[in-house]
């Protein structure tokens, strides 16, 4: 079984046959034999927009992160892109105010997961917050520092990051989205920027989200990333 | 306050109290019992003279000087080459920055202390005289000078290490999460130095490890250059007439054992440890109140 990491001229999304122009738009996709499987796309038109990235344990999702799509990313300067990695280690004595702006949105965006009042949260320390108020900080920690480089193409690589927040994720990720776009309108941005989450988890899935699953490239896994590291440098 | 902070087995707090009590057993024992009145007990202290004391508090305030320069000195130098190497993962000519600075440091750090003070010493008087022919530099200049190249050689080296090992072997996981996270501050200097510093936070337990190393290392060099350079406190306090204690207890120390005076020698040696004892135990002290307070475990886990 053949596997092959192609940033192809176009390909197809899934769901629709609508072409993707590389130049405006960056994808990604494994081809298994003769059909391209659609990895993860820029194509999106909306300005925030959600991929859930799936697959059983120990199948090399996070080394796909980290060998492949990462690497890709770095190429790319038109995109800027965060990303938490699995289970980081984290210095707890590192304050919320070192981590968030100062303004006051994104103060309520921080206390919109479960803190007293705006001033004391600033001053807490990360050994105060439980682990999945720390993850959740952490995101909100890379939306600002997207925002703040103010490039056109923005991607939030989580990986398993949400998972500690139990069913509260999907909510968490509203939340954010709603957030991205109040700080622009708070900006005063005219160009929208657009933000894609590209999330890897183990969670259930509502309906509506799109979902890539690599179950088929349980094969052979240091095969199928060798095969992409020599092709990532395309 | 947290007090059960003071009375946890690891706690510098408990750590000093302990090692002064076990002086005070040692000293109460020595009067109790003649026979084991030998020189290298702690009532030694006792025997010295106020020459000695004095030798001591000019020793003590330069240690303490070239403390805080190396700390100065560490983070500057630690910061700079940490910022040169991650600016080098985008731009490939700044890779030989960080290498060099790190080259050079390691090179000066290598070369036995007491040569590098001669050198150092030597070379200050042929650049002065470079620009400032025939005149002789003020002793105060050559004083700060020696604290200087005390404080950058050796316990600033050790602080250097420690920020710049944190950045240049950083896990990819640390460099990602650092990368990613939101960083204050309007200059891409400054939020690269900043980065520096959160990488360096990663690797905690290491930093306040320099701290406390850089403590005893600045008394090392204080005391080396004491030795090698005569009378070195006459820079500072310049006298018609000759002070021993102007030499430091460097000085004096050499002098006492050339006259095998295990009495002072030990006196002596037993102050350098409380000296030296109390504030490593005070620096960690203030490590564990700044940041190590939020690594600890909870009292009720036993282990």
């Amino acid at each position: 079984m053949e596997f092959k990491l192609l940033i192809a001229e176009s390909i197809f999304l899934e769901g629709d046959e609508e072409k993707v122009d590389l130049n405006k738009n960056f994808s990604i996709c494994y081809k298994l034999q003769a059909s391209p499987f659609l990895i993860w796309s820029f194509g999106e038109k909306q300005l925030t927009s959600l991929t859930v990235f799936q697959a059983p344990t120990g199948l090399g999702k996070s080394v796909f992160i980290k060998k492949v799509f990462l690497k890709l990313l770095k190429d790319r300067e038109d995109i800027a892109f965060c990303y938490i990695p699995q289970n980081p280690a984290i210095p707890k004595h590192w304050t919320v105010a070192q981590l968030a702006p100062s303004n006051s949105l994104w103060q309520d965006f921080f206390l919109k997961f479960g803190a007293s009042t705006g001033n004391v949260l600033a001053r807490r320390f990360l050994s105060e917050f439980s682990g999945g108020s720390i993850k959740r900080i952490l995101v909100g920690s890379s939306l600002a520092n997207l925002l703040e480089r103010n490039n056109k193409l923005n991607v939030l690589i989580l990986d398993e990051t949400l998972d500690s927040t139990g069913f509260l994720t999907w909510d968490f990720v509203k939340v954010c989205f709603d957030y991205w776009t109040a700080m622009q309108s708070f900006n005063n941005q005219t160009n929208l920027i657009k933000l894609s989450f590209f999330v890897v988890t183990h969670l259930q899935v509502p309906p509506g989200i799109r979902v890539i699953s690599l179950v088929k490239a349980s094969a052979s896994v240091d095969q199928v990333l060798r095969v992409i590291i020599t092709n990532s440098s395309l | 306050m947290n007090y059960s902070l003071f009375f946890r087995a690891n706690s510098p707090f408990l750590q000093f109290f302990c090692f002064v009590f076990l002086i005070l057993i040692l000293t109460f024992l020595e009067f109790l019992i003649p026979v084991i009145e030998i020189p290298i007990m702690p009532s030694s202290i006792f025997k010295l003279s106020s020459e000695w004391y004095k030798a001591f508090a000019l020793t003590s305030l330069a240690t303490f000087c070239v403390y805080f320069l190396s700390l100065v000195i560490g983070h500057l130098a630690g910061g700079l080459a940490g910022v040169l190497y991650l600016a080098s993962k985008k731009s490939s000519i700044l890779k030989a920055f960080p290498v060099l600075i790190t080259f050079f440091y390691q090179f000066v750090y290598v070369i036995p202390f007491s040569i590098t003070i001669v050198i150092s010493y030597s070379a200050f008087y042929l650049v002065f005289d470079i620009f400032w022919e025939g005149v002789n530099p003020q002793g105060l200049f050559v004083g700060l000078f020696m604290l200087l190249v005390g404080a950058t050689v050796l316990p600033g080296y050790r602080v250097f290490r420690a920020i710049y090992l944190a950045v240049s072997q950083a896990k990819e996981d640390n460099l990602h999460l650092v990368l990613s996270l939101y960083t204050p501050g309007k200059q891409e200097f400054l939020k690269k130095i900043k980065q520096v510093f959160r990488l360096r936070d990663f690797e905690i337990a290491q930093y306040h490890e320099s701290l406390t190393d850089a403590f005893n290392l600045s008394l090392i060099s204080v005391v080396i250059t004491e030795m090698v350079l005569t009378n070195f406190y006459e820079n500072f306090f310049p006298r018609v007439e000759y002070e021993i204690f102007l030499g430091g207890i460097g000085r004096m120390g050499l002098n006492a054992q050339q006259a095998l005076s295990w009495n002072l020698i030990f006196g002596i040696l037993w102050l350098l440890i409380l000296l030296n004892w109390g504030t490593t135990k005070l620096i960690e002290w203030l490590n564990l109140i700044l940041r190590g307070r939020h690594y600890l475990d909870s009292p009720e886990l036993k282990v």
